[in-house]
C-alpha cells in the first residue's frame, strides 16, 4: 500500500487554481439558445389567464413553452411525485417555474421571463409551518400538510422522567442556510438527430436527472445521456435542484431541436432553489445526579417549504440523530415534515441533523451544569462505544472512535472544564456522529457501479456513477485505484462522470462517495489484477501468492520486473485488462412507527472544542479556535480529509454565528443577496485544529467511511456552548448574532 | 441583468466636462458602487474617469490633496496618508476587500453618500472640502455640506469631483478609528467612529474631533461633544457623559427605531472605548 494514507494533491488542483476547468457556462454549441424561467410572484394562488403575446415578439425570442408542451409526464421526480415541473393550474409558492422563454441570448431571454403577463387568483398562503401542520381549511399536502411522520419510540419516557434528578426543558429554532456554493445552477441540453438526448451540467445526481428526463420527455434511459461538467460546490443544493433545471433546459432542446443553455443568476438562485430546513424543536431531557442520561422527548417540525421534495429522508436523518450519539433508553421522538408556501427546502450537509443536534448538544450542557457535573464527564458517561446500543436498537459492532476523539481535542487544547480563563472568554464541546451512507431511508439506492480500464501503455482510465463536487473524490478514488492495481498515481485519470459509463450508482450525497465507489473499484480492480497476477507469475515463474505489486514495480520469486511489462505481455497474448465493478451495501433496516432498526451500516463520530470570546458592550462573538476531531475510518488523504474539516467548519461557524435568511410577509426570501445575506469569508476563519482518528470500518475500502457533511454538524452547539461558559448566555435560536447575546446579558 | 447605452473614457478633463455638461452621462470610477445599482435601473450612459489622471495624492502647506479616483488602497498604503491623514488611511483598510479596495476609490465612496461610507468619518476629521468642477468653472464645498442626506449630494449631473482637500491632522493626536460590523471582511458598517484627540502634559484635552458613520442620517462630526472634551481633564466620567450625550444626540436626531435598543448601549460602549483608544492611556483614572 503506498499512496493510500499520503497526502498528495487534489488531481484538478492546479486546474481550479488557474480557473481552467470546464464548467457549464464554459460550453458553447453553434445554434445554441437561451432559457429563463417565468416564475409565480405569489405564494399561492390559481393561474386564471397567461399572455405570451407581447414578449413572443420580442425580437430574439424564439419561443415560450408550458406545461401543454411536455410530451411526457408533468412531473420533477424525487421522493413523492408531488411537484409539477412546470404549474398547469396553481402556484404553491414565489418563485414556482410556470414556463419557459427561450431566446438567442441570454439578456433576451431574461428580459422576456420578466415581462410575462400571468394574472393569478390569490389565494391565502400558509407560510408558518407550526399554523400549516393540521391547518383546518388549508391543505397543501394529504389532509394535514405533513410529509412525512416519523416516531421513535424506546422505553417508558413518562415513568423515566420521574426517576430523573434533573430534567431540562427548552425551544430551540433553527432558520434556513443557503449553500452559496461559488458555481450557480447551470444546465445544458443537447438534442442529437437520432431522437437521444445529452444533457451537461453542474450536478452531484446524474441519475436523478437521468431519470427527470426521461419522465418529462417520455424516453426510455437509453436515449437520454448525462454528463456532469466542473461542478463549482454542492454541499446539498445540487442534489436535486439540477433535475429542474434539466428539465427546463431539456423540453426546448427537444422542441426546438436546439442546444438550450440555463443559468441562474445569484439572486434568483437564491430565491428559489433548496436551502436547509428551518426548524423548530421543542426538547426535553433528563438525568440522573449521577450522570447518566435516562429520558428524552423531542417534537422536531421542519419546514419543507411547497413540494416534498428530500423532505421525508432529510427528516429520517434527523431523527435518527436526534437523541445524539448517546445511549438513552426511554426515548419518545416525534418528527414531521410539513408541507408550506415557501421555497421547497432539501438537502444540505448534515441532511436534517444539525438542526436537531444544536438542540441535543445545547441540552447536554445543560444538564451537566444542573447535575454540576463538568459537560466533558457528563457526556463520557453516556457516549455510545462499541457493543453499546443506538436509539434505533442498533448494536454497534465495530468502528466507533467517539471517546478518542473527545479524547484528542481535550489533549490538543490543553483545556479542561473549570480551567482559569480570561474574561469574556468560554470553550464549548459538542460530541455528534454521523450515519455514513443512505442508510435504510434510501435503501433501495445503496449501490454503485464502476469501471476500469487499462491501457497498453500503462495509463489507467475509471468511470464511476458518483461525482466530484470538491470533496475531493477524484483524487482519492486515484489513489485506491493506484494501490489496489499496484500501480504509481500518476497513470490513474478519471473519466467526468457520465451516465452512459455504468449503471445508475445512485446519489452523490450522504458522504457514501469514497466508500461506494471506493468499493465498487476495488471489485473491478481486483478482477483485472488476478489477469495481472496470473501474468506476472508466469513471467516471474513463481506463484502468484509470492508476487507484491507497488507502484509500477512488480516483485516475486526474488526477481523484480516493471508492471508496464506486465501489461504489455497482456497486450499481447490478448488478455482483457477491463472490468466493471459493483457494490450493494449490507442490509439495512427500519420501522416508521417505532423508530427502531440498524438505520446505517455504519457512523463516522466527531468532537468539537470552540473557544470564544464574547464582548459584552456589543455581544460580538469572537471566535477564538476550533479544535475537531473526525473518526473517519482512514484518511485515504489526510490533508483532504483535513480540508473537509476546515471547510466543514467554517460553513458550520456561518450557520452558528450569522447566516439568518428569512421570508418577507408573502413569503419570499427577504436577503436572496450575498450582500444581505452574510456568510464567512477567508478572514473570519478561526483557527481549525483538525484532528483525523481512525477506527477502520470493516465493509469500507482500506477501512475509510464517509464524513463529508459531519464537520459542519456539531459547530453550532459547540459554539453556542462557548458562549454560555463565557458569558452565562443561553441561546437557543441561530444564528448568534451580536443583538440576540447583548439581549441575553441585558436579561440577566 | 446590467446594460450599457453607450461607454466614454476621455482622456483630458475638458474632454470629460463637455460630455457632463450634456447631462447624459453617470460617471463610473471603479464601479463597485454603480455596478450593482444598475441592476436595478434602466440602461444609462457611462463616462469612465479612468484615464483623467485623478489618482494622485499630493501634499500641500497645510493641506494633502487626494485625487477623486485615488483608489482605497492607495490611501491606504499611501505614505503621506498614512503620515498626516492617518485616520483615512486605517479607514480605507477596513473597506471591502483587497479586490473593492484595488478598484473602489474615494470619490465614489464619499459620491455614492451611503450613511456607512467608511472613509466619510476619517475625511470629515480632517475639515475635508470637496473640489468639484464643472464646465462653468470650479468651486469648492465643506463635505459636511456636501452630502445632504443619504444618497444625495449637492452634486448636479453636469459637476466631477476633481479631489478632496484635507486640513493635515496633529502630529501628536491620538487617533481611534472603530469599525462594527458582521464580520472581518466585505463588511459594510453598521455603525463607525473616528476621533482624533490632543492632550497636554497634565492630561487637559486640548483638541478633540470626533465623527462617526452609520449613527445619523449622513456621516456626521458631533461639536457638541468635542466642545464638551476641549479644556477638561481626562477622566472615566467625562468619556462616560460624553459617551452618553452621543446616544442621547443618535436618538434626538433619529428618534427611537427598532435598532435603538441594540444601537445605543452600543454606540455608548464603543464611543468610550474610541476616547480611551485615542487618549492613549491605558488606565482611564476615575
Ligand atoms: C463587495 C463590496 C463591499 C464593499 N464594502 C464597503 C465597505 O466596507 N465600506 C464602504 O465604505 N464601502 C464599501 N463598498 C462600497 C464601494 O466599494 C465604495 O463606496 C467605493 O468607494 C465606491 O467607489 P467606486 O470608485 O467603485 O465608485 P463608483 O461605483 O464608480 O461610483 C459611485 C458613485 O460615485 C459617482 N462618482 C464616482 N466618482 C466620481 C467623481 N470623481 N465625480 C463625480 N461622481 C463620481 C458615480 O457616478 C456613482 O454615483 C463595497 C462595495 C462592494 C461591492
Amino acid at each position: 500500500m503506498s499512496v493510500v494514507g499520503k497526502r498528495v494533491a487534489r488531481a484538478e488542483g492546479s486546474e481550479r487554481v488557474k480557473g481552467a476547468g470546464l464548467f457549464a457556462d464554459d460550453y458553447k454549441y453553434f445554434g445554441m439558445l437561451h432559457a429563463a424561467v417565468v416564475r409565480s410572484p405569489l405564494a399561492r394562488g390559481e393561474i386564471r389567464k397567461i399572455d405570451f403575446k407581447t414578449i413572443a415578439k420580442i425580437p430574439g425570442v424564439a419561443g415560450i413553452l408550458t406545461y401543454k408542451d411536455i410530451p411526457g409526464r408533468n412531473c420533477v421526480p424525487i421522493v413523492i411525485d408531488d411537484q409539477s415541473f412546470l404549474a398547469e393550474r396553481y402556484v404553491n409558492y414565489i418563485g414556482e417555474p410556470i414556463a419557459i422563454v427561450v431566446a438567442e441570448n441570454r439578456q433576451t431571454a431574461r428580459l422576456a421571463a420578466a415581462q410575462a403577463k400571468i394574472s393569478i387568483e390569490e389565494l391565502p398562503p400558509l407560510l408558518n409551518p407550526l399554523e400549516a401542520l393540521n391547518h383546518p381549511k388549508i391543505h397543501l399536502f394529504g389532509n394535514d400538510n405533513i410529509y412525512k411522520h416519523i416516531h421513535i419510540h424506546r422505553g417508558d419516557v413518562k415513568k423515566a422522567f420521574a426517576d430523573c434528578d434533573v430534567i431540562i426543558e427548552n425551544e430551540y429554532h433553527t432558520p434556513y442556510q443557503e449553500h452559496a456554493y461559488i458555481e450557480p445552477q447551470s444546465m445544458i441540453a443537447i438534442p442529437f438527430p437520432d431522437g437521444s438526448i445529452e444533457i451537461r451540467g453542474s450536478m452531484q445526481c446524474p441519475f436523478y436527472v437521468r431519470k427527470a428526463i426521461t419522465t418529462i420527455l417520455g424516453l426510455p434511459e437509453n436515449k437520454v445521456r448525462v454528463i456532469q461538467c466542473a461542478t463549482g460546490g454542492g454541499f446539498g443544493g445540487k442534489e436535486d435542484v439540477p433535475s429542474l433545471l434539466a428539465c427546463q433546459v431539456a423540453l426546448p432542446a427537444w422542441i426546438f431541436k436546439r442546444p438550450v443553455k440555463l443559468i441562474y443568476d445569484r439572486t434568483e438562485d437564491m430565491m428559489v432553489t433548496s436551502k436547509r430546513h428551518p426548524a423548530y424543536i421543542k426538547y426535553k431531557s433528563g438525568a440522573t445526579k449521577d450522570g447518566i442520561l435516562r429520558a428524552v422527548e423531542a417534537e422536531y417540525i421542519i419546514d419543507g417549504g411547497a413540494y416534498s421534495t428530500l423532505s421525508a429522508v432529510v427528516l429520517f436523518r434527523g431523527s435518527v440523530h436526534a437523541i445524539g450519539p448517546y445511549k438513552c433508553e426511554n426515548v419518545d421522538v416525534h418528527s414531521y415534515a410539513v408541507a408550506t408556501n415557501k421555497v421547497p427546502t432539501g438537502a444540505f450537509r448534515g441532511f436534517g441533523s444539525p438542526q436537531i443536534l444544536f438542540a441535543v448538544e445545547s441540552q447536554m450542557d445543560q444538564l451537566a451544569e444542573k447535575i454540576g457535573m463538568d459537560p466533558v464527564m457528563f457526556r463520557k458517561k453516556n457516549i455510545l462505544r462499541v457493543g453499546d446500543t443506538t436509539v434505533t436498537g442498533q448494536k454497534l459492532e465495530y468502528s466507533v472512535g467517539l471517546e478518542e476523539t473527545l479524547d484528542k481535542v481535550i489533549e490538543k487544547s490543553g483545556w479542561t472544564p473549570g480551567k482559569s480563563k480570561e474574561d469574556g472568554v468560554g470553550y464549548g464541546i459538542s460530541t455528534i456522529y454521523y450515519g455514513v451512507g443512505l442508510g435504510a431511508g434510501g435503501k433501495s439506492m445503496a449501490r454503485t457501479g464502476a469501471r476500469v480500464l487499462v491501457h497498453a501503455d500503462g495509463s489507467v482510465l475509471f468511470s464511476v456513477g458518483t461525482t466530484e463536487i470538491g470533496q475531493g473524490m477524484t483524487t482519492v478514488l486515484s489513489q485506491i485505484v493506484a494501490d489496489e492495481l499496484g500501480a504509481p498515481l500518476d497513470w490513474i485519470s478519471m473519466m467526468p462522470t457520465d451516465t452512459s459509463r455504468v449503471p445508475d450508482s445512485g446519489p452523490t450525497v450522504a458522504s457514501r462517495s469514497t466508500t461506494m465507489s471506493g468499493n465498487a473499484l476495488k471489485d473491478a480492480c481486483i478482477k483485472i489484477k488476478s489477469v495481472l497476477l496470473e501474468e506476472a507469475a508466469s513471467m516471474l515463474d513463481c506463484s502468484t501468492g509470492d508476487i507484491i505489486f507497488d507502484e509500477g514495480i512488480v516483485t516475486g520469486g526474488g526477481k523484480t520486473i516493471k508492471l508496464l511489462d506486465v501489461i504489455k505481455s497482456c497486450f499481447a497474448k490478448r488478455l482483457p485488462l477491463s472490468a466493471e465493478g459493483w457494490y450493494i451495501t449490507p442490509s439495512t433496516s427500519w420501522d416508521d412507527n417505532t423508530g427502531q432498526g440498524d438505520a446505517y451500516v455504519v457512523y463516522a463520530w466527531a468532537s468539537n472544542l470552540a473557544k470564544v470570546k464574547v464582548d459584552k458592550e456589543t455581544g460580538e462573538v469572537n471566535l477564538l479556535k476550533i479544535w475537531a476531531a473526525h473518526d473517519v475510518g482512514k484518511a485515504i488523504n489526510p490533508a483532504l480529509a483535513e480540508g473537509q474539516i476546515e471547510g466543514g467548519t467554517l460553513q458550520g461557524v456561518g450557520y452558528a454565528l450569522m447566516e439568518d435568511m428569512t421570508t418577507n410577509a408573502d413569503g419570499a426570501i427577504r436577503n436572496p443577496e450575498f450582500s444581505t445575506y452574510i456568510i464567512p469569508t477567508a478572514s473570519d476563519q478561526p483557527e481549525i485544529v483538525p484532528i483525523i482518528v481512525e477506527h477502520p470500518f470493516p465493509g469500507g475500502p482500506f477501512g475509510a467511511k464517509g464524513f463529508g457533511e459531519q464537520p459542519l454538524m456539531g459547530v453550532a452547539p459547540a459554539i453556542a456552548n462557548a458562549v454560555y461558559d463565557a458569558v452565562k448566555v443561553r441561546i437557543k435560536d441561530l444564528p448568534i448574532t451580536p443583538e440576540k447575546v447583548w439581549q441575553g446579558l441585558k436579561n440577566k | 441583468m446590467i446594460s450599457v447605452e453607450s461607454y466614454k473614457r476621455p482622456e483630458t478633463i475638458a474632454e470629460a466636462l463637455k460630455l457632463l455638461k450634456t447631462g447624459k452621462f453617470g460617471i463610473i470610477a471603479g464601479g463597485t458602487d454603480v455596478i450593482p445599482q444598475m441592476r436595478h435601473t434602466p440602461a444609462r450612459s457611462l463616462l469612465d474617469i479612468g484615464k483623467l489622471g485623478l489618482d494622485f495624492v499630493r501634499e500641500n502647506d497645510n493641506t494633502v490633496e487626494i485625487g477623486a479616483a485615488a483608489t482605497h488602497s492607495q490611501i491606504q498604503n499611501n505614505p503621506l496618508i498614512q503620515r498626516f491623514l492617518p485616520l483615512l488611511s486605517t479607514a480605507c483598510g477596513l473597506v471591502g476587500s483587497w479586490q473593492i479596495r484595488n478598484r473602489g476609490t474615494i470619490g465614489g465612496n464619499i459620491v455614492n453618500a451611503s450613511p456607512c461610507a467608511d472613509s466619510a468619518p476619517a475625511l470629515l476629521i480632517y475639515d475635508t472640502k470637496v473640489v468639484l468642477l464643472s464646465s462653468q468653472g470650479r468651486r469648492s464645498v465643506n463635505l459636511s455640506e456636501f452630502i445632504k442626506k443619504p444618497y444625495l449630494t449637492v452634486l448636479t449631473a453636469k459637476d466631477l469631483v476633481h479631489s478632496f482637500v484635507c486640513q493635515k491632522g496633529d502630529d501628536s493626536a491620538g487617533n481611534s478609528f472603530i469599525k462594527l460590523g458582521r464580520r472581518q471582511a466585505v463588511n459594510i458598517s453598521r455603525m463607525t467612529i473616528a476621533v482624533s484627540l490632543v492632550r497636554d502634559d497634565s492630561n487637559k484635552i486640548t483638541m478633540a474631533k470626533i465623527a462617526v458613520g452609520s449613527v445619523f442620517p449622513t456621516p456626521t462630526r458631533i461639536s457638541e461633544l468635542e466642545n464638551k472634551l476641549i479644556g477638561q481633564i481626562v477622566s472615566k466620567e467625562l468619556f462616560d457623559e460624553t459617551a452618553d450625550l452621543a446616544a442621547d444626540l443618535m436618538i434626538k436626531a433619529s428618534g427611537v427605531r427598532w435598532s435603538t435598543p441594540y444601537k445605543k448601549p452600543v454606540l455608548i460602549g464603543l464611543m468610550r472605548r474610541a476616547l480611551v483608544g485615542a487618549s492613549g492611556i491605558k488606565e482611564i483614572p476615575a
